[in-house]
């Protein structure tokens, strides 16, 4: 594979991830990201995210899996040995803002692009100047004293500077204001018009994704849930709500069945439609109830305490 | 070339970009050779995901009305005058259906319909 900024077909392609750590085991995870696209991953707090993420980077070790970034396939294996001259050009092309932030508390803010900078051989001191006065992040005080929006709009501001063509954001929006949130969206979109550069956005927050994400992936206690189109997430599942008792073979059919003293709703795949009668009403599902009922049904135990 | 999407519409965000781009099409606001806005500039102003614009875009280019060159962008098709008339004659009649309506809603009579039309017709 050569270095050249176009032409891989995939920005993101890593096949069974598998790491256990303490209790958490992430299970067989496959991460896919057409080159051009943005991928949204969301799961609830624990549900493999970060892990994920830091597995793709190479910040964690994996048993099992292997990582292919910007069109270049490395076996988890090989990924934890040396920086290869080919990885670390790589490396070059990926922006990275991660959920705990990274920076060196004590620094001063308007120092680190000289800092950072002559890390990267594509570094634009004007760009992150221009971010950080977007952003309105202040540059005169040290790291330490940015709240945790700036925070992020510094780290954002840092991993674009290097003019990078994947970006990888863990919870970029996550403890933020909802117009910052909106900020860090905005920039993503204008960072989406070249059509060499792809994200993957990690959130548990979906309406973030609405509007922005072309995939989306859940992920639910360390395993997928979901991969595929957004589109297709909506075509393939649907709304249900009815009074009374579902019968038995309805019952089956719904993912994460939920039960009050009326009656029952909860996700269906659009395919089954047919089992429900006109006393039920069956709506379009958001991407929010689809995640909720999603990992509602892997544990099944949930729903019959809530009985 | 000004695009407004509702979202709290039924009709889908890509068939109301397609809506809005046969339009430009049949009123002549966007002629047989002129591209398309760029897809991801698109997605980017109206705030919708890269593959509703592409969605949009394709059903387009499948439809004929516009090609996809590669490196180019999506460039109008010249249109059958024919189909333009009828395109526009049917608009014509959906917004007379509609405005009759809204008079009736009103409880205009046809004089004070006509009256409300000419005033239009010489305000625009």
């Amino acid at each position: 594979m050569t270095d050249g900024r176009a032409g891989a077909e995939f920005a993101i392609r890593a096949t069974g991830l598998t790491r256990r750590a303490g209790g958490f085991l992430l299970d067989r995870v496959d991460v896919e990201l057409p080159t051009g696209y943005v991928l949204g991953m969301v799961g609830a707090n624990g549900a493999g995210k970060t892990t994920t993420i830091k597995a793709l980077l190479g910040l964690v070790t994996c048993e099992a899996g292997s990582v292919g970034l910007l069109g270049s396939d490395v076996a988890v294996r090989d990924a934890n040995g040396s920086d290869t001259a080919d990885r670390a050009a790589r490396k070059e092309r990926i922006g990275v803002v991660l959920d705990q932030p990274f920076l060196a508390p004590r620094w001063h803010v308007r120092r680190l692009g000289r800092i950072v900078g002559p890390f990267y051989s594509r570094w634009d001191q004007d760009r992150f100047d221009r971010l950080l006065r977007r952003f309105r992040v202040p540059t005169d005080g040290r790291v330490e004293s940015l709240s945790r929006g700036q925070g992020t709009k510094l780290s954002l501001a840092l991993a674009l500077a290097h003019d990078p063509d994947l970006l990888i954001l863990d919870e970029p929006t996550s403890g933020l204001d909802p117009v910052s949130r909106a900020d860090i969206v905005d920039l993503v979109r204008e960072f989406m018009v070249d059509e060499r550069h792809s994200v993957l956005f990690s959130t548990h927050i979906t309406s973030d994704l609405e509007g922005l994400a072309d995939y989306v992936q859940i992920l639910d206690e360390g395993t997928t849930a979901f991969r595929g189109g957004i589109d297709r997430l909506h075509e393939e599942f649907a709304y249900v709500r009815g009074v009374g008792e579902p019968d038995v073979r309805s019952a089956s059919a719904i993912i994460g069945l939920r039960r009050s003293r009326n009656g029952f709703e909860g996700l269906i795949r659009t395919d089954d439609s047919a089992l429900f009668g006109p006393e039920t009403e069956i709506t379009a599902a958001t991407t929010d109830d689809v995640v909720v009922h999603v990992a509602r049904s892997h544990r099944p135990t949930d729903t019959e305490e809530a009985l | 070339m000004r695009i407004l999407l509702t979202s709290s519409s039924a009709v889908p965000l890509y068939e109301q970009i397609k809506d809005r781009m046969r339009e430009a099409v049949y009123t002549g606001e966007l002629a047989a050779g002129d591209l398309l806005p760029s897809l991801r500039r698109l997605a980017a102003d109206l705030r919708v995901s890269i593959m509703t614009v592409t969605r949009a875009y394709n059903d387009l280019a499948a439809e004929g009305l516009v090609t996809n060159e590669q490196g180019r962008g999506f460039i109008v098709q010249p249109v059958d005058p024919g189909r333009v008339k009828q395109v526009l004659d049917e608009r014509l009649r959906a917004a007379a259906n509609e405005f009759v309506r809204a008079a009736r809603a009103s409880r205009l009579s046809r004089d004070e319909a006509a009256g409300l039309l000419d005033e239009e017709w010489s305000a625009q």
